[in-house]
């Protein structure tokens, strides 16, 4: 059932994000031509136009992100939260499928947007050889580290992906956690949920905050990290990373599958 | 087995009490009215047959289990809401019915569809209030559940489409299958229940067949409600 | 048929006294097979158990019989079908003759006043 959810997840979000991403193209690719029609030219009013067109890209790189973020939100908000929750939970599926279809796909449309702005500066600064020339210098640049830290990139790579995930999951997660806390309240529930956003957020700063002091002040940690390798020393911390972001995903899965399952009285 | 059973089923929302103790069990081939003033818990009991809300004391039970996925698969549901995504069309709708209800029954209602004229390529923004409803009861009605459960579906429609709601609930019968329908429009819905359910303040005051009602008391049901229920 | 239903009388029975006078009436041949009962439970606009029930009824005092696979049939007994006929004759009249004797009329009057207005309509 999962696939099924995933599938209509997807259904109802592509029809604003995959739009989104080709007006942004679009936008990048007229800012090329402007960019280097005001190179060659000295009137003012295609300047101007020019000038117009590099800052609707800027608008536009804003605007899909705040929409990818924003989707997510109202996704899980309106879908679940609202009327469309009366047949979203009573579907045959379980809580568990709901919260993860959501999940899913919102990190996929936050990688693909990460995607699509990368895309869209590329774009923007196409010139024959500048891509060639940015492709060689990553791949120069690569090669170097490999060679002179001796860096594993296949593990470094995947720490870094696995973390870039887990920070959307958990991202998804406090929101979803605040938004289904709020909700099972009878009055005020937008209030309340931004609320439990806010309180979310501010604990878990105080207490990372806190267990970074604490390391520091036990001179533990960081000792023992000294005496490894730059690259070994980039692995411990991503690793610890993964596994802080872990706790907190869980953490905030647990709020919400419970809440929902026991707590959401739809209105 | 009854195909819905509720023993001691308690509901309080903070201390406001909306179901209290409630015993009943119908059984599968019945058309059952559950009927009661508003704000007397019957949408409680049956968000609570639905699994959207947790009893707070007791158990209520469909096809003797907890409502779970299991259930769900069972039941067919017609909230008084409309839960219907604006952005999907008929199309769409019948789709995802299909993907998640595998006694959904596609045919049965896209012929349900035609006869009123609604246009499969339409979407549900375009839609009046009416026809969303319509729609909503051609999904949940074209299932072959075993339980129906319909809270308040003839409240606020015109005459015509109220006759054909209870035209469909009739033509939909199956042996297998018990409909609870809750109304507070009695009149309406009389002759098409086998039985009635009062209850009134979180309470089943009177469980019994509609033609023992009349029997015995020489009046409709509605006028007995009208006599109980009396301000 | 037209289905009309009072308010006071249980379903079941009402169906019963309807399905009835449409066999004598002529409405459902002797022999003729009925409609399902879920057909004419949509047609009555009421519960098909109910109306299951009142075909029971039927069934029961010999009007209606079933086969097991084809469905229910009038009765081809026509002696049956009149003796039903005269049933709800008499009970119109038994009703008639209440009103009247509520009205004042002794049974002489009322016999008088009924050649009367058979007169009336034969001259008309």
């Amino acid at each position: 059932m999962l696939g099924k959810l995933l599938k209509h997840e997807f259904r109802a979000t592509a029809r604003v994000m995959l739009p989104l991403y080709l007006v942004l193209l679009a936008i990048s690719l007229c800012g090329n031509f402007a960019t280097r029609i005001m190179e060659h030219s000295s009137s003012q009013l295609l300047n101007l136009v020019g000038g117009l067109t590099i800052f609707a890209f800027f608008v536009g790189l804003m605007a899909v992100s705040l929409m990818s973020f924003f989707l997510m939100i109202s996704r899980f908000h309106k879908n679940l939260l609202t009327d469309e929750g009366y047949l979203m939970f009573t579907l045959p599926v379980s809580v568990h499928g709901l919260i993860f279809s959501k999940i899913i796909v919102s990190t996929i449309w936050f990688i693909a947007t990460g995607v699509v702005d990368l895309l869209a500066f590329l774009f923007l600064f196409f010139r024959v050889g500048y891509v060639q020339n940015f492709f060689h210098g990553l791949a120069r640049l690569l090669e170097d580290m490999t060679s002179y830290y001796a860096v594993n990139f296949t593990a470094l790579g995947a720490e870094l992906l696995v973390l870039g995930i887990l920070s959307c999951a958990s991202l998804c997660l406090v929101v979803y956690a605040s938004a289904a806390l709020g909700h099972s309240f009878a009055n005020h529930k937008i209030l309340l949920s931004f609320a439990f956003f806010f309180g979310f957020s501010w604990i878990s700063q105080f207490i990372s905050l806190g267990g970074i002091l604490v390391l520091d002040g036990m001179n533990f940690n960081f000792y023992m990290l000294e005496n490894l390798t730059p690259v070994a020393q980039a692995h411990v911390m991503l690793l610890a990373f993964i596994a802080a972001e872990l706790i907190y995903c869980a953490i905030f899965y647990v709020i919400t599958a419970v809440t929902l399952q026991k707590r959401i009285n739809l209105e | 087995m009854p195909i819905l059973e509720c023993n001691g089923l308690t509901k309080s929302y903070g201390h406001a009490l909306a179901l209290s103790g409630v015993n009943l069990a119908i059984e599968p081939g019945r058309i059952v009215g559950l009927l009661g003033p508003n704000g007397s818990g019957k949408t409680t009991l049956i968000k609570l047959a639905n699994g959207l809300l947790t009893p707070t004391a007791g158990e209520i039970l469909i096809d003797g289990m907890a409502p779970c996925k299991e259930t769900k698969k069972i039941v067919s549901y017609l909230p008084e809401r409309t839960y219907l995504s604006t952005w999907m069309n008929v199309t769409q709708l019948l789709d995802f019915f299909c993907d998640f209800y595998p006694d959904f029954r596609r045919d049965v209602a896209q012929e349900m569809l035609q006869r009123l004229g609604i246009n499969e390529r339409q979407r549900i923004k375009q839609m009046s209030k009416g026809t969303r409803e319509k729609v909503q009861l051609i999904l949940v009605m074209s299932r072959s559940a075993r339980l129906y459960l319909l809270d308040e579906p003839i409240g606020g429609v015109d005459p015509a489409t109220r006759d054909y709601i209870l035209s469909t609930i009739i033509s939909n019968y199956s042996p297998d299958a018990a409909v609870i329908i809750s109304t507070h429009l009695i009149a309406d819905v009389e002759q098409v229940l086998d039985e009635v359910i009062f209850i009134n303040q979180g309470q089943v005051i009177l469980q019994s067949s509609v033609d023992d009602i009349r029997e015995k008391n020489g009046k409709t049901v509605d006028a007995l409600f009208r006599e109980v229920f009396r301000c | 048929m037209n289905w009309s239903l009072r308010g006071d009388a249980p379903i079941y029975a009402q169906l019963v006294e309807q399905i009835k006078q449409e066999i004598v009436s002529g409405g459902f041949p002797p022999g003729q097979r009925l409609p399902s009962v879920r057909d004419l439970a949509t047609e009555a606009g009421v519960n098909p158990n109910t109306m299951q029930r009142a075909l029971a009824e039927l069934e029961r005092e010999g009007l209606v019989y079933s086969q097991r696979t084809a469905g229910r049939f009038v009765t081809e007994d026509k002696i049956m079908i009149e003796q039903a006929k005269l049933g709800l004759a008499r009970e119109q009249i038994q009703q008639f003759l209440q009103s009247m004797s509520r009205l004042g009329y002794e049974k002489a009057d009322i016999v008088a006043l009924l050649q009367k207005e058979g007169e009336l309509t034969c001259q008309s």
